[in-house]
């Protein structure tokens, strides 16, 4: 993993399309503004990690879809 | 209302499923608070939309959010991706990251409502309040 050290203020450039700016540093926390093509999804590692297990929870097999409740009024 | 097959094309892919681009969207016959999307040679989603189980559901994105699927918010239709565990009157919507579909130009995006308090989980059906519909 490369490893910088930036100032707030500072920016960081990934390939030619991606730029990472240092915005705030207050305390433990950093304030990061990202510019990405809109193609490239930037989430928050949590984020992206609960919204695939879910999707991962809800893939079925073609053969093997489940009976869903029929509501009707 | 998608009454047929509409073939989609996910940009990017379904988190988790980055590798899969194209799907089939359907209504599920005689259950109409559902809908399949289904990835030949690949998985099947259940999918609903907000209407049916939470009708004060509220998508917020940016207009740039929406570019990859060269979508209008008028044109915009929202669906859901639902969690069906064995007993089935426990199943779950992912309202926050739903599915918004253009359908006109059979583009597909799946969102992240960053600023909002959904989780991946909401039950369909409460237990103290079943909802109906259909």
């Amino acid at each position: 993993m490369l490893i910088l050290t930036r100032k707030a203020g500072q920016n960081l450039v990934i390939g030619d399309s991606i730029t990472v700016k240092i915005l705030e540093i207050k305390g433990d926390a950093v304030k990061i503004g990202i510019k990405a093509p809109k193609e490239v999804a930037v989430n928050r590692e949590e984020v992206y990690e609960a919204i695939r297990a879910a999707n991962q929870a809800a893939a079925f097999s073609h053969d093997e879809l489940p009976r869903l409740p029929l509501f009707k009024k | 209302m998608t009454k047929q097959a509409v073939s989609l094309k996910m940009v990017p892919g379904l988190f988790g499923f980055e590798e899969i681009s194209e799907y089939l969207l359907e209504p599920i016959p005689d259950n109409p608070c559902f809908f399949s999307l289904l990835a030949p040679n690949g998985p099947t989603f259940i999918l609903t939309k907000p209407i049916f189980f939470f009708p004060d559901y509220l998508v917020q994105v940016k207009r740039d959010e929406l570019a990859n699927i060269a979508l209008e918010e008028k044109e915009a239709e929202v669906y859901l991706l639902v969690t069906v565990p064995k007993k089935a009157v426990e199943a779950t919507a992912n309202l926050l990251a739903p599915l918004i579909v253009n359908t006109a130009q059979g583009l597909a995006s799946q969102l992240v409502l960053h600023q909002s308090n959904y989780t991946t989980k909401h039950f369909l059906f409460p237990p103290e309040q079943q909802r109906s519909c259909g």
